[in-house]
């Protein structure tokens, strides 16, 4: 806090006389400038410039291990890269415009943003819309574009738990009544659930843990909902046959023969991973990309990027979203709004929990749970959603920024 | 919240990500660094593919180059008649349409000359066998051109096999030579099968990576584990020109005199080199099941025949090799004879009795080279057949070739004593024939016959055949006077007419030879044939002409091919004209 005080002190009269007089100047002429542009603050330039690191990396790789399925599936070499290339110029922008947003902008439109996007969500159980792949339904077909309105939800749940926590907590104070805007949650995951897509409802758990985590409510109040939690995705789980057999086979039976089903994908990653060694085999070499590794640029892109990039790569995509979640955490610290800190760490959990997931199942970690890396991963929903979370943190950010700076 | 709350939250989040980060990063060591070697070892192999790197096999040529016999990639279609059930789209002029079975095979029948109902019988075929038939052969041996328009058609059921095979670019030109090879690229016949070792490629291997769908290869993957080994190049001492041009009229006279077959030899003196060899019928290699089982190699090396009169001049050098006769030697020649060991025949047609040796040979009189053919011993004769090359296979070595039949003296009865001295009574091929004349125009030395040049390795390296050495058989001076004697037939003879090449002087005998009828007597048509040298005055080639059941019955049905061989070879290789004049024999005393 001492840094955010520092700051202020610059802008505010100063009790004593000033010796820096050419700070001064400098802080005089900012504010002459007027709002457009005044500078932002270093967080938001970090948290800016690493999700574009990013999404550049991304678009990289994903163009690297899309050409050859792309082709093979009739899209054309640049086809799925394409697609992705076009989400991210939306998005980029998107991002910046989001970023100029006043935090009352969130305030008052988040309630319906959840809403609208769990409206959406049910387009995925109407027929002609509605589209399936791989025992998941969530997918809808609009204007013959396929999205995955799942993805959604994860911001506007986060935007509304950080409205909705702070008046309960103030209204109910630190009892389990305060919970209660977790039950939005927990309705949105029952339609997530209905679509078939366990992953999704994990990263809207650690969404909803997160939000609950930075609104300062105690941890014991949380013991009851998680204990209902664990016991409802075990019950869910063995509901799902096929989820069932991926966790026995991931936990009786370690892959040795990649001619076993759910031992396919786990192993040709690893194989990946360790055909790229220390340095990679260089980029565009990867031998997996050849079909071999379903999903590879998106689940399974880690393996790519270790194949080709090494261990090397792998440990700078490590760097970047360490580097990410160092910015979400100074948003957080910062936070000058209970909203701020409640959203953004929901937004980290969701960022750091989806990546890290994604990076576990690939390094045979946990069982195969198909969720992509944000920002990474090819996905364009996926990625558009991750830039507009960056948008709302970093207009986060400025909101912080301004409010220190008077 | 307290900022104590949320520093000790934020530092719960922090350790849970650093946490994981280090079993990220150890897991990453592990995989990458020390399981790595483990894991690619378990991996390998299992994304390649292993390609057949074909070798290809050798082309045979003719002396001056041009192709006979050359390898070509064709594609065998398969289809995988399971798939082929669905009907599937493609794009056409930017819209997607749908395809069914029935088009398809349409489409195909088209491009490998089948009826579209053939097509879908193969397929239905293999889904009667087996209702998930994944493997049909559609067509074998399809060429490049079909292959591409096949591929273009973009049918997802329809794959391709490579298929080495071999073409023919000069088809039934030297085919009875050439031989062939079968469709899994074995050779069957002729120089093909007995030159195998420098002609034979050896297949390679090839490992690559490929992708797990429709099997690509990765660029820059593949291996090669075994190198291919491309065969070697024939040549042969035939020269495709001569040798289509001697065809062409051997197959035209043979036609029109309604022969049942025929052969036409021409082989350079000087060398032993054959330079054509035809036989009629014979094969186009291109097409082996056009042609009958029995005509498919060189009846010229394998079908042994009674020669007749052209014995004779060979006869007569020997005797003049032994100084028994001259050109003008007085020989009693009446139209029969019985001989003091009981042996008895007669000349064909009635002539003149008071003939010179000259004209015994012009009259081509049976009775006349007895009177002084047994001059010398049975086993000086049979030395000197020998020697000429009767009795054991030419030096070609060709596949299937006889040897004709040549009895030891002992074996020699009271009456082949005698016809074996004008050709009757032993057999021997058309080349064993040409290469006796050969001995007679080179000044009594016979040289090895020779039908393949070279072998000509991948390498570059050149391997020729190994022949033996000459053989002089009869004393220069005998073998000139003898070619001098055939000159009087030519000039003198009832063909002369139809042997005179203006410019060059023409040495040559008939030969009508009886044939067996089957049941253990002789026919009444006759195997006619006339062999020469020319030019005579020094000669160059042999030329030999040989066909059965003729119309004509007699050797004029083969003066005119023999002529127009001579007069072609002459012109072909640009022989010097002849100078001087034919010596003149008197035919009378």
């Amino acid at each position: 806090m001492s840094r955010t005080l520092t700051r202020t002190s610059v802008h505010t009269p100063p009790p004593a006389p000033e010796p820096r007089g050419l700070a001064r100047v400098g802080a005089t002429a900012r504010l002459k400038l007027g709002e457009i542009f005044r500078s932002e603050s270093r967080v938001f330039y970090l948290i800016l410039g690493v999700t574009t690191l990013l999404v550049v990396f991304g678009l990289v790789m994903v163009l690297s291990a899309s050409t050859v399925t792309s082709h093979l599936d009739g899209e054309g070499f640049t086809g799925r890269f394409g697609k992705q290339l076009i989400f991210a110029l939306i998005g980029i922008p998107l991002m910046l415009m989001m970023s100029r947003a006043p935090l009352g902008f969130w305030k008052k439109w988040g309630r319906l943003a959840l809403w609208i996007t769990a409206g959406v969500q049910l387009l995925v159980f109407v027929p002609g819309i509605g589209i399936e792949a791989g025992g998941n339904r969530n997918w809808i077909n609009l204007f013959g574009y396929n999205a995955q309105p799942s993805e959604a939800i994860k911001l506007s749940l986060a935007i509304f738990l950080g409205i909705a926590l702070p008046v309960s907590i103030s209204r109910f104070g630190q009892t389990h009544r305060a919970l209660m805007p977790l039950l939005a949650g927990v309705a949105l995951m029952v339609l997530v659930f209905l679509g078939g897509d366990l992953g999704t409802i994990f990263i809207l758990l650690l969404v909803s843990f997160g939000a609950v985590l930075f609104a300062g409510i105690r941890l014991r109040l949380l013991v009851i909902p998680l204990m209902i939690v664990s016991a409802t995705v075990a019950i869910m789980a063995f509901f799902s046959s096929s989820r069932v057999t991926r966790i026995i086979n991931f936990y009786s039976l370690v892959c040795t023969d990649d001619s076993v089903n759910d031992c396919w994908q786990p192993m040709h990653g690893m194989w990946a991973l360790a055909r790229g060694g220390l340095f990679g085999v260089g980029f565009g070499n990867s031998k997996l990309k050849w079909a071999w590794l379903p999903a590879a640029d998106n689940d399974y892109i880690f393996a790519i990027i270790g194949e080709e990039l090494g261990l090397i790569g792998c440990l700078v995509l490590l760097a970047l979203l360490v580097v990410l979640a160092f910015g979400l955490v100074r948003v957080i610290r910062e936070a000058t709004d209970p909203m701020i800190r409640i959203t953004t760490g929901a937004i980290l959990f969701w960022f750091c929990g989806q990546a890290f997931l994604n990076i576990a199942v690939v390094l045979g970690l946990v069982p195969v749970l198909g969720l992509p890396i944000p920002f990474v991963s090819s996905g364009g929903t996926a990625l558009l959603t991750a830039l507009m979370a960056t948008g709302v943190v970093l207009s986060f950010a400025r909101h912080n920024n301004k409010t220190s700076q008077g | 919240m307290t900022r104590t709350t949320m520093s000790r939250r934020i530092l719960g989040v922090i350790c849970v990500v650093g946490i994981f980060l280090i079993i990220a990063i150890g897991r990453l060591v592990e995989i990458q660094v020390v399981q790595a070697a483990t894991l690619n070892e378990e991996a390998a192999g299992k994304m390649s593919q292993t390609h057949v790197l074909f070798g290809t096999r050798g082309s045979v040529t003719d002396r001056n180059g041009t192709v006979l016999a050359e390898a070509q990639m064709r594609y065998n279609v398969t289809a995988s008649p399971s798939q082929s059930l669905n009907e599937f789209s493609r794009t056409v002029d930017g819209k997607r349409v749908s395809v069914s079975t029935a088009q398809a095979a349409t489409e195909i029948a088209q491009l490998v000359g089948k009826t579209p109902q053939a097509v879908i019988d193969i397929l239905n075929a293999a889904l009667t066998e087996d209702p998930h038939s994944e493997y049909a052969v559609i067509a074998k041996s399809v060429d490049l051109t079909a292959f591409r328009a096949l591929d273009a058609l973009g049918i997802p059921w329809l794959y391709f096999e490579q298929a080495p095979s071999r073409v023919y670019p000069n088809g039934a030109v030297a085919g009875n030579l050439v031989g062939f090879v079968g469709e899994d690229g074995q050779a069957l016949a002729g120089l093909e099968l007995s030159n195998e070792e420098c002609l034979a490629g050896v297949n390679g291997e090839q490992t690559s990576d490929r992708s797990a769908r429709e099997s690509i290869t990765i660029p820059g993957s593949q291996v090669v584990t075994k190198p291919a080994k491309t065969g070697g190049k024939l040549t042969l001492t035939i020269d495709a020109d001569v040798q289509w041009y001697v065809q062409q009229v051997l197959a035209k006279q043979v036609e029109d005199q309604h022969g049942s077959w025929g052969m036409a030899v021409v082989e350079e003196v000087k060398t032993g080199k054959l330079v054509a060899v035809a036989d009629y019928p014979s094969i186009d290699p291109n097409n082996v099941n056009g042609t009958s089982e029995n005509y498919r190699g060189s009846l010229a090396f394998s079908a042994p025949y009674e020669p007749g009169s052209t014995m004779k001049p060979l006869t007569a050098s020997m005797l003049l090799d032994q100084g028994k006769v001259t050109p003008e030697t007085h020989v009693y020649s009446p139209y029969e004879i019985t001989h003091d060991n009981g042996a008895n025949f007669h000349d064909s047609g009635y002539h003149a009795s008071n003939l010179t040796l000259t004209g015994v040979l012009v009259e081509s009189s049976n009775v006349g080279i007895s009177q002084v053919g047994d001059l010398i011993s049975a086993d000086k004769r049979y030395d000197f057949m020998t020697k000429f090359g009767f009795g054991s296979t030419s030096e070609v070595d060709f596949l299937g070739e006889s040897t004709g039949i040549l009895r030891t003296p002992d074996e020699w009865d009271n009456q082949t004593f005698y016809t074996m001295m004008f050709g009757q009574g032993f057999t021997a091929t058309a080349i064993q024939m040409a290469s006796a004349y050969q001995a007679l125009g080179n000044g009594g030395v016979r040289l090895p016959v020779q039908l393949v040049e070279s072998c000509t390795a991948d390498d570059g390296s050149v391997s020729k055949p190994s022949l033996p050495g000459p053989v002089r058989v009869v004393s220069e001076s005998a073998a000139r006077t003898s070619v001098d004697m055939m000159e009087n037939v030519a000039t003198k003879g009832w063909l002369r007419d139809k042997l005179a090449i203006g410019g060059y002087r023409v040495a040559a005998k008939t030969g009508t030879a009886q044939q067996a009828d089957g049941n253990g007597g002789y026919s009444d048509s006759y195997i006619v044939s006339l062999e020469g040298l020319v030019p005579a005055d020094n000669p160059q080639y042999v030329v030999l002409v040989t066909i059965a059941d003729t119309d004509m019955n007699t050797t004029g049905a083969v003066a005119p091919v023999f002529h127009d061989i001579a007069a072609h070879v002459l012109k072909q290789y640009r022989v010097q004209p002849s100078t001087g004049s034919a010596p003149d024999f008197p035919l009378n005393y």
